[in-house]
C-alpha cells in the first residue's frame, strides 16, 4: 500500500455552489459570506488522505475480473469497463471526520446552512483529492500508449456497492482510520474507494462521473437531458449532443475540441474562451475578470465556466494538438443515404393475384427481385401479414436488411470509420437526418506491430499468423469502439444498417485479411483497388447491416484519399487545387471538376515523430509549437509538462533555426552569432543540437538535433517534388491552382508559414492554404450519407490517374534541388 | 392586518423583519392560527413549490426556515396559551447501519415548516425505537430514510417491527434517500416514496389533512 501525498485542498466557491445546486445565478451575499468563511477555515478541519495500490489483473471472464491477488471484482459492468486493461490502482481516499463533526455542530444548533456549506466543502475537497491523483497518473503515462479509465467505484453505477470490501481487499491493511462498516459504509463518512483500470490503447478518459451510467435515478444533479451544442472551429462545424448541465470544456475536451486550459478548468488563467454564437448568458465573475469590455461585448466567454442548459452554438479561436482529428468540413449534401429506410404497403394477396410474398415486396420497391438473407426469408410470410401489408423496410442496393412493420424501424444508424495507420477514428452517424451522434477515436492498437505500414507488412510476411493477428487486432478494436458508441449513446449495434470505411490501402487489406507483400516490393500491387462490399458478420463486425470499403485509387494511394478528394471541394470547380495528405507517407492529389492526378512520395516519418530524436506523436505534453523570440519558447499539447517534439514542433523548430540563421540554406547548424540564442545550441556526442525545453522528471533536455534537421529535409524535399511533378504533368504553374487543401491530423496543426520557410509547400501558394481537417472521415461519411457521392466516388477512383514517382526520372532530379532550404 | 407581507419576509430568509411582522401581527389582534397559517405555513409551502421547480435552491430554503423558525419562538406561546394544536405529529430518523443524516434533516425541518411536530431520532435508528417512539408520541407519521443499497433493506424492517406488532395500519410511512424509488415503496410496504424534502412536506400535508376530514 502506497500513500499519495499532496499539497493542501483548494476548494473553491465555485464548486461550493454547484454542489448546493445553482446553475443560472449567484445566491445572496450572505450565503456567499458564509461560503468564503468556511473555506478560510476548511484547512482546520480538512484532513485529506489517499492512500493505493497497484493490482494486476489475471484474466477477465465473461462477469468478473480476477487479480493477481486473487480478489474478484464481480459484475458486467466492471467487466466491460476493465476489458481491456491489465492492471487496475485501487484507492481509498478520506478528508476526514472534523468535517462531519463540524457539520453535525451546526445541525445541532439549528444553523442548517451552514451545515449544508460544510458539508459541500467536504465533498468538493474529497472531489479535488481524487482528481488530483487521477491527473497525476495521466501524467505519468503522458506520451506513452497507455491508457486509464475513468475512475469507478462501487453504489453509484451498476457495479454493487458490497464491492466496496474487494477493494479494501486490495489495500491491505496499513490505514486505520478509514473503515468499512457490516454496510459498506465508508468511516469517516467524507470517504471514496475507487479504481482505475490501465491498459494500451485504451485512450484517456478525461470525464469522471456519467450520469448515464449512474444507478441514481432520481439524484438531484442528474444530468441527462440532451441538449445539442454546435462548435464551429476553423471552418469546420460539428454537432455534439451532450447531457444539459454539463461543462462546455469538459465537452470540448472530450470531443478532442481544442480548448487550451492551464490551469484545468478552475477559472483562474482564462485561456479557454469561446466565442457564443447562440445560448449566451451574461457574463460571470470571471469572465469580467480574464476577458475585455470589447471581448465580452462580442461574445467571448470562458468555456470552463459554462454549463449547458439549452441548445448552444460556439466557435473555437484556434484548433490545434488534439490527439486526434476527428472533424472535417462541415455537410454540403442533401442526406439520402445509400441503406434506404422506406414505408412499403401493398394490396394484401387474393384469389386473383397470387404473387409470392417476396414478389408483392419487391414490386411494391420496384426491384426485381430483392435480394433476401435465407433467414430473414422465413420470417416476410409473418411479417406482411401482422401488419396487414403494410411494412417498413431497410434496403441496400437491392438487399432487404430488416423488415417491420410500418413506423417500426425507428433506429437507423450508420457508421463512418477512417482507419489510419497510427489511429482510428469512428463516427456514429443517424441515417434519419445525417447528423453526427457521437465519434469516437484511439491510437490504431496494430501500433505494437510496427509504426509504418511496412513494417506490418513485414509482420505478416515473416509470421505465418501474422496477417490473421493484425486482422484481428482492428476488428476487435472496431467492435470495441462500435461498442462503445453504442453504449455510450443507448443504442443497439443491430441497428446499425451501413458501415463506410476508409483507409490506406494496407489497413483496408488487413481488414479484409488480404495478403499484402505485393504493396511492400515493386512494382506495388494491391489485391484490389475496387470498393468492396460484404455483410458485416462475414468480417466479425458485430452490426446488422453492410461495410463498404471505399475504392482506393492505387496500392499507395488509398481508399482514404479518395475520401478526401470527394470531400475536401477540389471536384467542385473547374479551377485545379492541390490535396496533400501529409502522414507518414505524403499522398498528393491535383485535380478539378474533370481530372484527377495523384501520387505518393514516402515523406518518410519525420512529422509523425519517427526518426525524430526527441520526436512523438501529437499526444498531450508533446512540444507542438516553437518560438525564439518568445521568453518561453515552446508550447504544448494541453500545456502538459513537455515530453517530446511532435510534427508541428518539428517543422517550427526547422523554420525557427532558419529564420536565426543558426541553420543554412544547406541544412549545417552552426553556433549562433547572436548572444540571445548562445545558450540554445550544445553538443552532445559530437552532434550539435537546438535545447527545446527539459523533461520535468529527469531534467533531461529534450532537443532537435543536426540529424533531424537532415530527415526534415529529406521529407520537405519528397513533398515539394511532388509538388513540382504534379504541376508539370499538368503544365500549370502556381498562380492558376486555386486551393491548397491540407488534410490529416499533422496538416491540420502544422504552421502553415513554417511549412513555407522551410520551402515544403511553395510560398507562391502561400494565401491559398485551406485547413480541411480529417477529410478522410469527412469523405467516409459523405459516402455513407449521400448516394449521389458515393457513386461519384466510384466514378473519381475510376479515373484518377497514379504517377508512380519512383518511375520517373524527373523526380529524382526535383527531389535534390528541394532538398536545400533556399531554393525559393 | 396584510400577512402576505409576512409571508413574503418568511420567504427571503429575512429573520428580524419575520420577528417584527409576527410581534406587529399579534399586536394588532390577528388570530395566532392565522398568522400560523396564512403567514408560515402559507409561505414554506410557496417555498416547497419553487425549490421543487428549481427556482430556488437548499440554501435559500434554509434562509426561510430559519426565518419562519425565528418567528415561531415567538408565535408559539401563544399558539399553546390559546391550544391551537400541530397538524399532525412525525417520527423521522435514518434507518439502521445507515450514518447520512443531511437528506433527514432537510425533510425534517420542511415537515416543521408546513406545522407538524416532528421528533428526529438520528441517525443508526434501530428499527423498534421507531415503534417504540411512534407510539409514545402518538404519531400520525413515520419517515425513513437511506442512503446506501445496504442499508435500504433497514426500511422494510422498520415497516416489518410495526406489522408485527399489529399496529402499522395506525401510521403513515413515508421514505427517501438517494438509492429509493417509489417501486421500492410498494415492495416494502411503505405508503408514500417523496424525491426530495418540499415534495415531502407536501405529502405529508396532504396526508394528514385527509385524515383530519375522516
Amino acid at each position: 500500500m502506497k500513500t499519495f501525498h499532496t499539497a493542501e485542498l483548494k476548494v473553491h466557491q465555485n464548486e461550493i455552489l454547484q454542489l448546493l445546486g445553482y446553475k443560472d445565478r449567484l445566491p445572496q451575499d450572505e450565503v456567499l459570506g458564509l461560503i468564503a468563511e468556511e473555506i478560510d477555515q476548511s484547512g482546520e478541519y480538512l484532513e485529506p488522505a489517499l492512500y493505493y495500490e497497484d493490482v494486476e489483473i489475471e484474466r477477465i471472464e465473461r462477469d468478473s475480473v480476477i487479480l493477481k491477488n486473487q480478489v474478484s471484482l464481480e459484475g458486467e459492468f466492471i467487466t466491460s469497463k476493465l476489458s481491456n486493461c491489465f492492471k487496475i490502482t485501487a484507492t481509498i481516499a478520506t478528508v476526514g471526520n472534523k468535517v462531519t463533526e463540524r457539520v453535525r455542530a451546526a445541525f445541532e444548533q439549528d444553523d442548517y446552512l451552514r451545515a449544508m456549506v460544510i458539508d459541500s466543502i467536504g465533498i468538493a475537497a474529497l472531489g479535488n483529492l481524487n482528481k488530483r491523483f487521477w491527473y497525476g497518473m495521466i501524467d505519468t503515462i503522458a506520451g506513452t500508449d497507455f491508457g486509464i479509465t475513468q475512475p469507478l467505484s462501487p453504489g453509484d453505477t451498476d457495479w454493487k456497492l458490497q464491492e466496496q470490501k474487494k477493494i479494501f481487499q486490495c489495500l491491505g491493511s496499513g490505514f486505520h482510520q478509514i473503515k468499512l462498516t457490516e454496510y459498506c459504509l465508508m468511516f469517516p463518512e467524507k470517504s471514496t474507494a475507487q479504481i482505475y483500470g490501465i491498459g494500451k490503447n485504451i485512450g484517456v478518459a478525461r470525464q469522471g462521473h456519467t450520469c448515464s451510467e449512474c444507478s441514481l435515478r432520481h439524484c438531484a444533479y442528474r444530468q441527462d437531458g440532451k441538449v445539442e451544442l454546435v462548435v464551429s472551429s476553423e471552418g469546420a462545424r460539428e454537432v455534439i449532443d451532450v447531457e444539459s448541465g454539463a461543462n462546455l470544456l469538459e465537452i470540448l475536451r472530450n470531443d478532442h475540441f481544442f480548448a487550451e486550459s492551464p490551469c484545468s478548468g478552475l477559472g483562474l488563467c482564462g485561456k479557454c474562451k469561446v466565442k457564443i454564437e447562440r445560448g449566451i448568458s451574461e457574463p460571470n465573475e470571471y469572465d469580467q475578470h480574464h476577458l475585455t469590455k470589447n471581448e465580452i461585448g462580442n461574445g467571448w466567454r470562458l468555456a470552463c465556466r459554462i454549463q449547458i442548459k439549452g441548445p448552444m452554438e460556439v466557435t473555437l479561436e484556434r484548433k490545434e494538438g488534439i490527439e486526434i482529428l476527428t472533424s472535417g468540413r462541415t455537410r454540403w449534401y442533401e442526406v439520402q443515404p445509400l441503406a434506404e429506410r422506406i414505408d412499403l404497403q401493398m394490396a394484401p394477396p387474393s384469389i386473383h393475384d397470387q404473387r409470392s410474398d417476396l414478389q408483392r415486396l419487391s414490386d411494391a420497391y420496384g426491384a426485381n427481385p430483392l435480394h433476401v438473407r435465407l433467414e430473414d426469408m422465413a420470417q416476410i410470410s409473418r411479417t406482411l401479414r401482422d401488419y396487414q401489408f403494410h411494412v417498413t423496410a431497410v434496403i441496400f442496393q437491392g438487399k432487404l436488411l430488416a423488415l417491420a412493420g410500418n413506423g417500426g424501424i425507428k433506429e437507423f444508424y450508420g457508421i463512418a470509420a477512417d482507419l489510419g495507420t497510427t489511429t482510428v477514428a469512428v463516427y456514429l452517424m443517424n441515417l434519419c437526418d445525417g447528423t453526427q451522434i457521437d465519434v469516437e477515436s484511439a491510437v490504431n492498437s496494430q501500433g505494437a506491430y510496427g509504426a509504418d505500414v511496412i513494417s506490418r507488412i513485414n509482420y505478416t510476411i515473416e509470421n505465418s499468423e501474422g496477417l490473421t493477428v493484425l486482422k484481428n487486432l482492428i476488428r476487435e478494436q472496431l467492435n470495441g469502439m462500435i461498442g462503445a458508441l453504442c453504449r455510450r449513446n443507448g443504442i443497439s449495434e443491430s441497428s446499425i444498417y451501413h458501415m463506410t470505411v476508409v483507409g490506406n490501402s494496407v489497413m483496408t487489406h488487413f481488414l479484409l485479411e488480404l495478403p499484402c507483400y505485393n504493396i511492400a516490393q515493386a512494382p506495388y500491387i494491391p489485391v484490389t483497388n475496387h470498393s468492396v462490399e460484404v455483410e458485416a458478420s462475414e468480417l466479425g463486425l458485430k452490426l446488422k447491416g453492410m461495410i463498404t470499403i471505399l475504392p482506393a485509387i492505387a496500392a499507395y494511394v488509398g481508399s482514404d484519399i479518395t475520401a478526401g478528394i470527394l470531400s475536401c471541394g477540389m471536384l467542385e470547380s473547374k479551377g485545379y487545387s492541390l490535396l496533400l495528405d501529409l502522414g507518414t507517407n505524403g499522398e498528393m492529389v491535383i485535380g478539378n471538376c474533370d481530372e484527377i492526378l495523384t501520387c505518393s512520395t514516402a515523406a518518410g516519418p519525420a512529422f509523425e515523430g519517427a526518426n525524430i530524436r526527441f520526436g512523438i506523436g501529437g499526444v498531450r505534453g508533446a512540444i507542438n509549437k516553437i518560438d525564439l523570440s518568445r521568453n518561453r519558447i515552446y508550447e504544448t499539447i494541453d500545456s502538459a509538462e513537455p515530453v517530446g517534439i511532435c510534427g508541428s514542433g518539428v517543422l517550427d523548430a526547422t523554420a525557427q533555426l532558419l529564420h536565426n540563421g543558426i541553420v543554412d540554406g544547406r541544412g549545417r547548424m552552426h553556433e549562433p552569432d547572436d548572444s540571445r540564442h548562445r545558450n540554445l545550441i550544445i553538443e552532445i556526442d559530437g552532434m550539435k543540437q537546438m535545447v527545446v525545453a527539459h523533461r520535468k522528471f529527469n531534467k533531461e533536455p529534450i532537443t532537435f538535433t543536426q540529424k533531424d534537421v537532415r530527415e526534415v529535409q529529406l521529407a520537405k524535399a519528397a513533398i515539394r517534388a511532388g509538388i513540382n511533378l504534379l504541376l508539370k504533368e499538368k503544365e500549370l504553374d502556381y498562380n492558376q491552382i486555386e486551393n491548397v487543401y491540407i488534410g490529416g491530423g499533422f496538416g491540420n496543426f502544422m504552421n502553415t508559414e513554417s511549412a513555407v520557410a522551410i520551402g515544403m509547400i511553395p510560398w507562391q501558394l502561400r494565401d491559398k492554404i485551406r485547413s480541411v481537417g480529417n477529410c478522410a472521415g469527412s469523405g467516409a461519411k459523405a459516402y455513407l450519407l449521400s448516394k449521389e457521392l458515393g457513386r461519384k466516388a466510384v466514378e473519381i477512383s475510376g479515373r484518377a490517374r497514379y504517377i508512380e514517382l519512383a518511375a520517373r526520372k524527373e523526380f529524382q532530379e526535383y527531389f535534390i534541388e528541394e532538398m536545400a532550404f533556399e531554393s525559393n | 392586518m396584510d400577512l402576505q407581507e409576512l409571508s413574503l419576509a418568511v420567504q427571503d430568509g429575512d429573520d428580524k423583519k419575520v420577528k417584527e411582522l409576527v410581534n406587529l401581527a399579534l399586536q394588532s389582534k390577528v388570530s395566532p392560527e392565522n398568522i400560523l397559517n396564512e403567514g408560515m405555513i402559507g409561505a414554506m409551502s410557496d417555498i416547497g413549490e419553487k425549490f421543487k421547480n428549481n427556482e430556488i435552491y437548499v440554501p435559500e430554503m434554509l434562509m426561510a426556515a430559519r426565518a419562519m423558525a425565528a418567528g415561531m419562538q415567538i408565535l408559539e406561546p401563544v399558539l399553546v396559551e390559546t391550544g391551537v394544536k400541530p397538524i399532525g405529529k412525525c417520527v423521522i430518523g435514518t434507518v439502521k447501519g445507515d450514518l447520512h443524516d443531511i437528506g433527514k434533516n432537510l425533510v425534517k425541518m420542511m415537515l416543521k415548516g408546513v406545522g407538524i411536530e416532528v421528533v428526529d431520532l438520528g441517525a443508526d435508528v434501530p428499527s423498534s425505537e421507531f415503534l417504540k417512539k411512534a407510539e409514545e408520541i402518538g404519531a400520525d407519521l413515520v419517515c425513513l430514510s437511506a442512503l446506501l443499497t445496504t442499508t435500504m433493506p433497514a426500511m422494510g424492517d422498520v415497516i416489518r417491527v410495526f406489522e408485527q406488532a399489529g399496529v402499522k395500519d395506525k401510521y403513515t410511512f413515508m421514505i427517501g434517500g438517494a438509492p429509493v424509488t417509489s417501486s421500492y415503496a410498494k415492495q416494502i410496504n411503505a405508503d408514500y416514496y417523496t424525491p426530495d424534502a418540499g415534495t415531502a412536506a407536501d405529502v405529508a400535508k396532504d396526508v394528514l389533512v385527509r385524515k383530519a376530514a375522516n
